[in-house]
């Protein structure tokens, strides 16, 4: 379903509380973009595989890692040619593909990019939706803004129904299947957009007046029902704290 | 008992638009509540009920232009005075479209939504909750996101929400139809035994309203009639008339029907497999529909017919079976979405019936005048929606195709005006297929029914004989 | 009793803000996750992210395109996949609603929609260029370049015809700007 990040588990970052997961989330790219060795990224990368294993399963934890190939194919044959400094590791025909530099900074990028990429998709896999707004919130996201978030997420995936439906509906009305696929799709597709978007503009004031019926636009000071369920915070708040410091010292060992 | 709400000469009219003019909607409504009365009012569609009940909640005038004149008085205060925000727990509505007022992804955060407003404290608002989830029967959906909810799920999430911010008026729009008789009664009868005082607004008149003490009014012409200063006869025939009670002995209605021994919709061993449903998959052994012929599809909520329908007329790839649908164009079907905003997207109703036909003068100036449209060059999407309702028929009736597939198309629109349009989209020899879980509507117009259950055809019957299947059959489904 | 708002401006009301912004954002994810179009069998998609943007920005005005941009495509990228990048699609798209709300603002004439493409596009492409290029290289980052002005062109070219004809079928929208 479109409107879920989440993937089911009942691993220890699914049961972790979520505003240690974002603090953790936001120290790990910060750390990512300090001059650290090769080794010590190398480490970092390595504990964020076997942790994204261990709370997803192998197949999906490298899911990411899919996803971004293209980019970093991109990546292994844009950087080398910017970076000749240092011992040459490789000459074809007189040369120079590939020098120690070209191979360090190659690495880095590499290492970097795959390892943020990698955090964030273990974030949200493990971290509900509603959790996650519940975080924002918790570090002084507006109210109103998670509201609108919020309401915004139950439209999401009604509006994919209503969309397939007034496609459906546009699509009986054109009898002309003569005309090439693209133009034919995009002939359909403007009044199908028009369709969607009058539709959804419509619902505008009658969802104003659902909220003012139940009590927005009050100055009474709201009260909030959902709270962020935590266990055993201090265990989590300690083991969170020494992680870091490993994280800290692993960098530090350069 | 005292009096609440007091309607004195309520006028109200809606803001005309070049060349689209709206009637004097309500003429002089007069309306006493007492405290602990339980007020019907029958209405057929568009005759101000929604727009009655949208004042009542001081959202008409602030949300829509218009003249407005007259009284509404909450305990003796004006209720114009008040902003909408302020009335949580002086008067609270469940609207006729469940989707309007849901707007959290989970059920028990929606019934905590009001009481968040009010300030009141978790723990109150915790015990609130859990007792209007017990009030309901609903307490197994209590963290289920609430769009996976079905049609009369969603209106008990919503009285939910009602019974949590416990108002001193609950309005009530169109509710029973979607919930099945016995949760219905149970919920009226609850009501009644708190002594709520409760309007509810419907467009039929229901058994279930002869079965508890309540005062009856019918909205007609803009003003209320009390059905007690009524003769019974008269209440009768009334109701007839206005469509409130389906009276299926006058068979004049139906177009008469010319049908051919030639099947224009064979289907046979037909397998579909819905993309996200694991509960049945769809098979149908037999289905046939001849040319000339008006058949009706009828099952309850998620049975399965719209599927039906939405296959017949090639918005769904069947898996595999037999299913043939001969027409003399490349698109030989009309699907008529409940909803008649699907493909509206021009400026004028001209536009709308021209859309990919060369049409002459004469046709439009025809076609609007055949299907009661407004004035040419009006935007659709300003007009009521029974006309837009009858505008997407128009649409589809200059279409010229072969067969004509209406989902529950009845929704929003008086019986006259159905009547109507089955006769006009009917033209002499067209195929209809109606999908309806109305038994008494598919009788109307149709001799033959085929009754859907979870995928399957359950039975292939006559419909004079609609009176001795089981009416439970009818009830909604449930949903996981 | 608080004082009552006036009928005739319903558009300042908190809750029709709150309301068109989370249609819009809406909208915008559904735009940017769910409608492309192939352009080639080799080339790939455009989404309509952009698109959405652009009717955005001319329909209801810089800050509600700059919010409901924002948003709406950065959650389109948390679905997708792309969790990371989302905070930076954030303010790659909700800037690029915010120049083209606030050029098309008073009016829309030739020079408006050609300086609101050419701002849009430098913004929103050239975001993305810094940050990518801060994440995997600043060689590498210029093979968005060309997919990211290809958005933008879909978005002005199909932006601005829905936002007239939007107005034209449901004229009520000119009174929802705020």
């Amino acid at each position: 379903m479109i409107s879920s990040t989440f993937i089911q588990g009942n691993s220890i970052l699914h049961k972790a509380d979520p505003r240690l997961k974002a603090i953790i989330l936001l120290s790990i790219v910060v750390i990512f973009f300090l001059p650290l060795s090769i080794s010590a990224m190398l480490i970092l990368f390595t504990g964020l595989i076997l942790l994204g294993i261990n709370s997803l399963g192998l197949l999906k934890a490298l899911q990411p890692v899919k996803m971004i190939l293209p980019i970093l194919i991109f990546v292994i044959i844009l950087t080398p040619p910017f970076f000749k400094g240092g011992e040459t590791i490789l000459i074809i025909k007189n040369t120079t593909i590939l020098t120690s530099e070209g191979l360090f900074q190659t690495l880095r990028l590499i290492l970097r990019f795959t390892g943020i990429t990698v955090s964030f998709y273990i974030f949200f896999s493990t971290t509900s939706i509603s959790s996650f707004v519940l975080t924002l919130e918790w570090f002084k996201l507006p109210y109103k803004a998670a509201l609108i978030i919020t309401i915004a997420l139950r439209y999401i995936p009604s509006m994919i129904i209503i969309y397939n439906n007034i496609k459906d509906a546009h699509s009986l009305r054109s009898a002309d299947n003569s005309k090439k696929y693209f133009w034919k799709k995009l002939n359909t597709v403007f009044p199908t957009l028009v369709s969607v978007l009058i539709h959804s503009i419509k619902s505008i004031p009658t969802l104003s007046m659902a909220l003012e019926l139940r009590g927005i636009g009050c100055s009474t000071k709201r009260t909030q029902f959902n709270l962020i369920k935590s266990n055993k915070m201090i265990l989590q708040i300690t083991v969170s704290g020494v992680i870091l410091l490993l994280i800290i010292l692993v960098a530090l060992y350069t | 008992m005292q009096e609440i709400l007091k309607i004195e000469n309520l006028k109200y009219q809606y803001p005309s638009y070049p060349g689209l003019d709206f009637p004097q909607l309500l003429n002089g409504i007069d309306l006493t509540v007492n405290t602990g009365e339980f007020i019907v009012i029958l209405g057929k569609p568009e005759t101000g009920k929604t727009t009655l009940l949208k004042i009542i909640l001081s959202l008409i005038p602030r949300y829509t232009n218009g003249t407005l004149s007259g009284q509404v008085d909450y305990r003796g205060m004006p209720v114009d005075k008040y902003n909408p925000y302020e009335l949580i727990e002086k008067i609270g509505a469940v609207f006729q479209d469940p989707d309007e007022q849901i707007f959290t992804t989970s059920c028990d955060t929606e019934i905590a939504f009001a009481l968040e407003s009010l300030g009141i404290g978790r723990k109150e608002m915790t015990h609130r909750v859990n007792q209007s989830l017990e009030v309901l029967k609903i307490n197994h959906l209590w963290n289920r996101n609430p769009a996976t909810l079905s049609g009369g799920e969603k209106k008990k999430l919503l009285l939910a929400c009602l019974y949590a911010a416990n108002p001193q008026i609950w309005l009530l729009d169109e509710i029973i139809d979607e919930l099945d008789p016995g949760s219905a009664l149970e919920i009226v009868q609850n009501l009644i035994s708190e002594k709520r005082t409760v309007i509810l607004f419907s467009s039929k008149m229901l058994d279930i309203f002869n079965d508890i003490s309540c005062k009856i009014s019918i909205l007609k012409d803009g003003k209320l009639l009390e059905a007690n200063k009524m003769n019974h006869k008269d209440l009768i025939s009334l109701m007839i008339r206005e469509g409130l009670i389906i009276d299926n002995k006058q068979k004049s209605v139906r177009p008469e029907q010319k049908i051919d021994s030639e099947p224009i919709v064979v289907i046979e061993k037909l397998k579909y497999r819905y993309p996200d449903n694991n509960l049945f998959n769809m098979y149908i052994d037999n289905f046939q529909i001849n040319r000339g012929e008006i058949v009706s599809l009828a099952g309850k909520n998620g049975s399965g017919k719209s599927t039906l329908g939405k296959l017949i007329a090639g918005l769904k790839e069947k898996e595999s079976g037999v299913l043939s649908v001969k027409g003399k164009n490349y698109l030989s079907c009309a699907y008529l979405f409940q909803n008649p905003d699907y493909q509206i997207f021009l400026p004028t109703v001209e536009e709308e019936l021209s859309f990919g036909l060369k049409l002459k003068d004469i046709e439009i100036e025809d076609t609007i005048d055949k299907f009661k449209l407004p004035n040419r060059n009006v935007p659709p999407s300003l007009m009521s929606y029974g006309t837009r309702k009858r505008l997407q028929a128009a649409v589809y009736y200059l279409m010229d195709r072969d067969i004509y597939i209406l989902d529950e198309a009845d929704a929003g629109l008086s019986l006259k005006d159905f009547d109507m349009l089955i006769n006009l989209l009917y033209n002499n020899n067209r195929s209809i297929l109606i999908i309806s879980h109305n038994l008494k509507l598919c009788a109307r117009y149709s001799n033959r029914v085929y009754l859907i259950d979870s995928g399957k055809i359950v039975k292939e019957t006559d419909t004079d004989l609609h009176n001795t299947l089981d009416t439970h059959f009818m009830t909604e489904s449930r949903n996981p | 009793m608080s004082d009552k708002e006036n009928n005739s401006s319903i558009n300042n009301l908190p809750a029709f803000k709150i309301a068109s912004l989370a249609i819009l954002i809406a909208v915008t994810t559904v735009f940017t996750y769910i409608i492309r179009i192939p352009i080639a069998p080799t080339r790939g998609y455009i989404n309509f992210g952009d698109v959405a943007i652009f009717f955005t920005a001319i329909t209801f005005g810089p800050i509600t395109a700059f919010l409901a941009g924002g948003l709406g495509t950065a959650l389109a990228d948390l679905f997708a996949g792309y969790a990371q990048w989302a905070p930076i699609t954030f303010f790659a798209h909700g800037l690029q609603g915010l120049v083209v709300g606030l050029i098309l603002r008073k009016k829309i004439n030739i020079t408006g929609l050609i300086l609101s493409f050419l701002a849009a596009t430098i913004v929103m492409a050239g975001i993305y260029y810094i940050t990518a290029g801060f994440m995997y290289g600043f060689g590498p980052a210029l093979a968005e370049i060309p997919g990211n002005i290809l958005q933008n062109v879909a978005g002005i070219a199909v932006g601005v015809p829905l936002a007239a004809a939007v107005r034209k079928a449901y004229p009520p929208i000119l009174n929802y700007k705020w």
